[in-house]
């Protein structure tokens, strides 16, 4: 029997970025979903079969074969879904504050390539969604793209390589493993950044993860990128500089419905090391939430953190106009690593009221750790059925 | 995986923990038992046939999680992880787990008694031999939970609920410090102190104080020394009707009466089956001369404890107390010191206490030694890595670490035992938790490798000998 703490927490992390996955239901869909009591899963229980179905329709990945780059950061074909996303902040010399969320999933509508003459016909839809925060104005705005790769909407091109959905794009760099260029533009913002990592991606190893994603869920995590590039909001291009983070995955995931809902907090600190949190919660609300996930140290090494190394407590809570509560600030203690640390939001509403609505905002950290010293950071919050 | 999950979740459960008296008696009187000889109480017959398909087929542990999550969350088990012959849905399922309907017609997966009690030795699956390399060190409630997020029927939440719930009750009992120890005792009385101990009904909240929070170290005791023992685990505290006693581990989901009375109408099956185990023979070469001179020095200094083999074995059923041992006290302690009795109290008054009953001795009993080659490690707490050791103390390592591999390159068939490595440092000076739990570490309380030194008085022409008699057994 083998035994690996690391691998089985990262397997548990990973299974629990599909879980958090928001994929696109139908219009109909999106407003029961949206409404839907708590615990209430029937809305998505036909999706969620559809989803099932077709991911029945493919091959396990049953390999044990190592990542390699750039060639796994572009599209696997073989899995039914996939999803790119990039979350960070960014400065610019003026003063300005940013925040970003661009999300990009693949999904599959069945293993071949359609048969029927169509120039609509599809294998794979995109669904796509850039969330952009100006802190100092209180502007968020989060919009959503769907395209088939028919017609060339979107897709994937492995020559470049790049990823598209419309107009935006992923380009992946050749000659530099960890780096990508995003070119996005929705309602009046366009980003044009290069990201190149700071550190090494942490990768669960295929055979660990089995797990908690019936071994058909591979990805990666890079947990620090250094972001350069151009931000246009409103008049004016400028500069900007600051730090994102992406997650990687792809395979058989977890439908949306089912019982549970997930928080994630992913946090930067400024001494060079991350934490990645996932809370997960009943959504009947029939047992306490229950925590876990990974601290990055500076040099890249990931260590677990078990259920019993992390308390988490909401601190302050801001409402949506239809009255749905977010806990937006928390209090987050590690005993074993004697730290604390208090995320709060740039801006209380950065709710993502799209196919799948949740809370996905940027947040400043601030805590002290074993020897009383002050510790900053930043953060991304990922807050899923409110 | 999530069959590894239900697996040290549900299991070590078939801790023949508690356990029986001739008395049917009911009554709060908390006896224990003496020191000495356990006395022969006649079992009720079964059919090991029936009791084998039963250990594999039928559904004792009535909770688990939806077949439908287990089918997109687990891979198919590999070639070895299965049993031939299993009927129906079984037939998929790895060894350690059974396919139950529950009456409402929820198909689930359960984990069955061979999560613990079924081992691998080179490849193979042996029936019977603890598993001694499951790791119980970690927490997986966010496991259990995250299967949650693949159930949308109502019906299958429910049982999901319930399976989850069940655990996450007993999960702050069971994390044990180093990987292998099982915490099977402090599982099964965390789970009596959630249920009524006449209705056996689950109270969400405890209903009397539950068990510490440390767990003692426990090695899995194979399954074919049952042929010979008159009671049930290393202190025998289940004496009496011990197919009864052992029902106990049906306590992780065993709601109500009904449940168990149809469980005990095939347990002295499984009991029955247990006995007819053959321990695997010595796969390596013996010397047969020098094993034969090991026979005479075993009969004149072991046998009078451990009993005698071959055409006409015997075994004399003998508890030592700690004085006599001199091994680790703690589980004898834990559960005849007093600060069990609510426990003993629960388990007389119950079911399982009709006609078994729970009397632990302030003491361990000397085991029957049949197929003690592949049992390592060694001593209640497996606190010894090689029967080498075990017979010479000056050689058991005070701080070691194992592979926790079972293929013939992880055995030592020179030491009798699992491979090891010696450290110099036990668990304090290790940071990383993932190394520390895989340090077996002598110095802690409830872990020590101190006493059964009989062997130090042997020459070491002796103990070579009596090595290779063992290797017979």
């Amino acid at each position: 029997m083998a035994i690996s703490r690391d691998a089985m927490v990262v397997r548990i992390a990973v299974v629990l970025l599909a879980v958090g996955l928001s994929l696109p239901p139908s219009s109909t869909q999106r407003r029961s979903a949206e409404r839907v009591s708590p615990g209430a899963t029937a809305p998505f229980a036909s999706f969620s079969k559809t989803l099932k179905t077709i991911a029945d329709k493919f091959p396990g990945d049953r390999s044990d074969r190592s990542l390699s780059f750039p060639f796994d950061h572009g599209v696997h074909p073989e899995a039914p879904t996939e999803i790119w996303e990039f979350a960070g902040q960014m400065h610019t010399a003026e003063g300005h504050h940013y925040g970003f969320l661009l999300s990009v999933t693949r999904l599959a509508l069945q293993p071949q390539e359609p048969e029927r003459p169509s120039a609509w016909a599809s294998r794979d839809v995109y669904r796509g969604l850039l969330a952009f925060l100006d802190a100092g104005k209180d502007y968020y705005r989060a919009s959503e793209r769907f395209a088939r790769t028919a017609l060339g909407m979107s897709g994937y091109d492995a020559a470049s390589p790049r990823i598209w959905l419309d107009g935006w794009t992923i380009q992946v760099a050749q000659e530099k493993t960890f780096s990508f260029t995003l070119r996005v533009e929705a309602a009046g913002t366009r980003l044009d950044l290069r990201m190149n990592a700071r550190k090494p991606p942490v990768i669960p190893a295929a055979r660990d993860l089995p797990a908690a994603a019936g071994g058909r869920l591979r990805g990666y995590i890079l947990s620090r990128l250094a972001i350069s590039g151009t931000v246009r909001h409103g008049e004016h291009d400028r500069s900007v500089s600051g730090d994102a983070w992406l997650n990687r995955s792809w395979g058989k995931m977890a439908p949306p419905g089912g019982q549970i809902a997930l928080n994630r907090y992913q946090i930067q600190l400024d001494d060079r090391r991350e934490i990645l949190i996932f809370q997960l919660r009943r959504k009947d609300g029939s047992a306490p939430p229950v925590s876990s996930g990974l601290l990055i140290q500076a040099d890249g090494r990931a260590l677990p953190i078990s259920e019993n190394e992390v308390k988490l407590e909401p601190d302050a809570f801001w409402s949506n106009p239809s009255g749905t509560r977010y806990p937006v600030a928390w209090i987050m203690k590690f005993p074993a690593l004697e730290t604390e640390l208090r995320l709060s939001p740039l801006v209380e509403n950065q709710e993502t009221d799209r196919s799948i609505r949740t809370w996905a905002g940027s947040v400043s950290v601030v805590g002290a750790g074993p020897r009383g010293e002050r510790l900053t950071g930043q953060g991304f919050v990922e807050l899923a059925g409110y | 995986m999530p069959h590894a999950i239900l697996v040290l979740v549900f299991t070590a459960i078939l801790a023949f923990m508690l356990a029986a008296c001739d008395s049917h008696e009911q009554n709060d009187a908390v006896a224990y038992s003496p020191i000495g000889p356990v006395p022969h109480v006649p079992q009720r017959r079964g059919d090991p046939d029936k009791g084998y398909e039963a250990l594999l087929n039928a559904p004792y542990i009535t909770c688990g999680m939806p077949y439908s999550a287990y089918k997109q969350t687990a891979p198919p088990p590999e070639p070895e992880m299965l049993i031939s012959g299993r009927p129906g849905r079984n037939a998929e399922l790895p060894y350690n787990l059974t396919a139950y309907t529950t009456p409402e017609g929820v198909e689930l997966v359960v984990n069955n008694c061979l999560h613990c009690h079924a081992g691998f030795f080179d490849g193979k699956l042996v029936i019977g031999l603890g598993n001694e390399n499951l790791d119980y060190t970690e927490d997986r409630t966010a496991a259990v939970e995250s299967i949650g997020a693949y159930v949308d029927d109502e019906a299958e939440a429910a049982e999901w609920r319930r399976w989850a719930d069940r655990v996450r009750a007993m999960t702050p009992y069971r994390i044990t410090d180093t990987v292998g120890s099982n915490p099977a005792i402090n599982m099964t009385l965390a789970l009596m102190a959630h249920r009524d101990s006449a209705t056996l009904a689950w109270s969400q909240d405890p209903l009397i104080d539950p068990p510490p929070k440390t767990v003692a170290p426990v090695s899995v005791p194979p399954w074919w020394r049952m042929a010979k023992k008159n009671a049930a685990y290393y202190n025998t505290e289940g004496r009496g009707d011990l197919a009864r006693a052992m029902m106990v581990g049906a306590i992780f989901c065993a709601d109500d009466l009904d449940t168990v009375r149809n469980i005990d109408t095939y347990a002295p099956d499984i009991l029955a089956y247990f006995a007819s185990i053959k321990p695997p023979p010595w796969p390596f070469g013996i010397d047969a001369p020098l094993a034969e001179r090991g026979r005479v020095v075993f009969e004149r200094t072991c046998s009078g404890c451990h009993g005698t083999y071959g055409e006409q074995p015997s075994y004399p059923n003998l508890v030592l107390g700690l004085d006599e041992i001199g091994t680790d006290p703690v589980m004898a302690q834990n559960a005849a010191g007093g600060t069990s009795n609510r426990f003993i109290r629960w388990f007389n008054r119950s079911y399982y206490g009709e006609t078994a009953r729970a009397a632990p001795a302030m003491g361990y009993i000397a085991p029957p030694l049949d197929g003690i080659w592949i049992t390592a490690p060694y001593l209640h707490n497996g606190s010894v890595p090689t029967i080498e050791a075990l017979l010479d103390s000056s050689k058991r390592p005070k701080y070691w670490t194992r592979s926790y591999g079972s293929s013939a390159a992880d055995y030592d068939p020179v030491a009798l035992g699992w491979r090891y490595t010696e450290l110099t440092e036990g668990k304090e000076g290790v940071k990383d938790s993932r190394e520390r739990k895989k340090i077996y570490d002598t110095t802690l309380p409830a872990y020590s490798n101190a006493g059964h030194a009989f062997g130090d008085s042997l020459s070491p022409e002796e103990r070579k000998a009596v090595l290779e008699y063992l290797k017979t057994l």
